[in-house]
């Protein structure tokens, strides 16, 4: 799906603070969304964590940088943490170049698969985040003294 | 909107306060600066990049923030401006972008009321009419709430700043000393003089509630002191302040400006580098190390002939190879991948 010229592929979860999850039988991999790169700018840093770290739903659990701003990225799931993208602590734009591929973040061992009814996926998410994109312009709009 | 004018500080708590209040989920303008000199490290930086031997010699406190940005020398000359906001208010702009942009503007306004024209640059920059940085600033997320902040320059005492930082040689110190003089400004520059604080707080403040709305002087209460002295002892850990960083070793200087050095063992020994970028684009090459070039007075050629060129390996190679062979330079056991290894160590071929 496209909206608002922000790419969003089909066949992935998402929640509403913009990551996304590729679900492979227990194995989530969890990357930011193209609006979320996108309204980051270039990614200068990712934190590197150690693999066996527990995490939890909707829980921050390691940060990212760009331009000078400390952004954090919640599990999308419950979990162990079973690997992470070691290539963006040498290039961390692979996750402006390619969000939903080379740029993925980590890899969650998933404790709860029902933990997956609390992310959106297809038509859903796309009311929402149609709906979300709409509202975050009409704020911006506001404060800029736009219409 | 709360607003705390906290005027001098002793040391950590200029940085721990608003770090308190974000964590309590409460909103505020905070308007505080240190008495004592304090040396600051981003949330990614390495704590090796600082000279802890001199720091303990002259009492200056480091501590590591759960911000962005570089590592930074702090002190009563410096006026910072830090808000915190809920991530839902309205009123918290919705991309670092539009964030900065926002967020700078009652800066560029108390400039402006100082007689000090200042124009904002993306990303996060405030340069003055000849493209000097004067305010440095930064952020992150920090709970559910986006914590800005920033410094006003009544002063910068360049030297201490350049003494605080772990540097390969005396070589890059002087190079990062010239290259903030040259890039750097401060109201004292500007003016000649050094306002008087107060006016400088109260001009902040007025401008700040444009944008924020009305603010309300308020004491800080008991309950975020307390949890302020609790960060100061998280944040000054062993833990915390070793804490993993990732492999790059770049100094920003700010106005798009940074300078990187490198060194890599090559067969023919070792090559360091100093490199300053401007925008993504390189500035200047110094080359250096142990290993045999012929002719040795063709050495700067090298360096010339990257000036200019993209901060990418493929542009930086081509450069050096070509000046390589058209001066049938001879560097055995060194070729151009070496000294672009040295350039671009730490990152991405």
């Amino acid at each position: 799906m496209q909206y608002d010229g922000y790419n969003y592929p089909d066949d992935l979860y998402y929640d509403k603070r913009h990551f996304w999850a590729r679900v492979e039988g227990d194995l989530v991999t969890m990357g930011m969304t193209d609006y979320a790169v996108k309204a980051a700018g270039d990614l200068v840093y990712v934190e590197i964590i150690e693999p066996g770290k527990q995490v939890s739903q909707d829980k921050a659990f390691m940060s990212v940088e760009s331009g000078k701003w400390v952004g954090r990225v919640y599990a999308q799931v419950s979990g162990e943490v079973v690997e992470i993208n070691e290539e963006l602590e040498f290039d961390p734009t692979l996750v402006n170049q390619d969000p939903y591929g080379e740029g993925w973040l980590v890899k969650i061992k998933m404790a709860d698969p029902e933990e997956l009814n609390n992310l959106l996926k297809g038509k859903d998410y796309e009311a929402w985040v149609s709906k979300e994109i709409e509202r975050q312009k009409k704020l911006q709009a506001k404060r800029t003294g736009g219409n | 909107m709360k607003v705390y004018d906290l005027g001098v500080l002793p040391g950590q708590y200029s940085m721990l306060i608003f770090h308190a209040l974000a964590r309590m989920n409460e909103e505020a303008l905070v308007v505080v600066s240190p008495r004592d000199p304090l040396v600051s490290i981003g949330y990614f930086q390495d704590l090796s990049g600082v000279d802890l031997d001199y720091c303990q010699e002259h009492g200056i406190s480091i501590m590591r923030r759960e911000l962005g940005g570089g590592t930074t020398f702090l002190d009563h000359n410096q006026i910072f401006y830090q808000v915190i906001l809920k991530k839902d208010n309205p009123l918290s702009p919705g991309s670092i972008d539009e964030l900065y942009r926002c967020f700078s503007e009652p800066v560029i306004q108390t400039y402006g009321k100082l007689g000090i024209e200042t124009k904002f640059k993306p990303i996060n920059d405030i340069l003055t009419a000849q493209g000097k940085k004067i305010a440095g600033e930064g952020g992150g997320d920090i709970g559910d709430c986006i914590v800005f902040v920033g410094g006003i320059l009544l002063d910068f005492d360049f030297e201490t700043m350049t003494r605080v930082l772990q540097v390969p040689d005396e070589k890059f110190r002087d190079k990062m000393y010239k290259t903030m003089q040259e890039n750097m400004s401060t109201v004292k520059l500007e003016l000649g003089y050094k306002p008087e604080r107060q006016q400088v707080i109260e001009y902040l403040i007025d401008s700040f509630a444009e944008v924020l709305g009305p603010l309300e002087r308020a004491d800080l209460p008991a309950q975020v002191i307390e949890l302020a002295d609790k960060l100061g002892e998280e944040f000054s850990s062993t833990e915390f302040m070793n804490k993993r960083t990732p492999r790059q070793k770049q100094v920003p200087i700010g106005a798009g400006v940074s300078i990187k050095y490198g060194s890599y063992k090559a067969a023919g020994g070792l090559i360091q580098t100093m490199t300053t970028i401007r925008d993504g684009i390189v500035e200047s090459l110094d080359v250096w190390g142990d290993f045999s070039f012929y002719p040795r007075e063709k050495l700067p050629l090298l360096s010339k002939s990257v000036a200019g060129q993209p901060y990418k390996w493929d542009a930086v190679q081509a450069a050096l190879q070509e000046q390589y062979e058209l001066n049938q330079l001879e560097m055995p056991g060194v070729d151009m991948n070496d000294i672009c290894q040295a350039i671009f160590q730490g990152q991405a071929m």
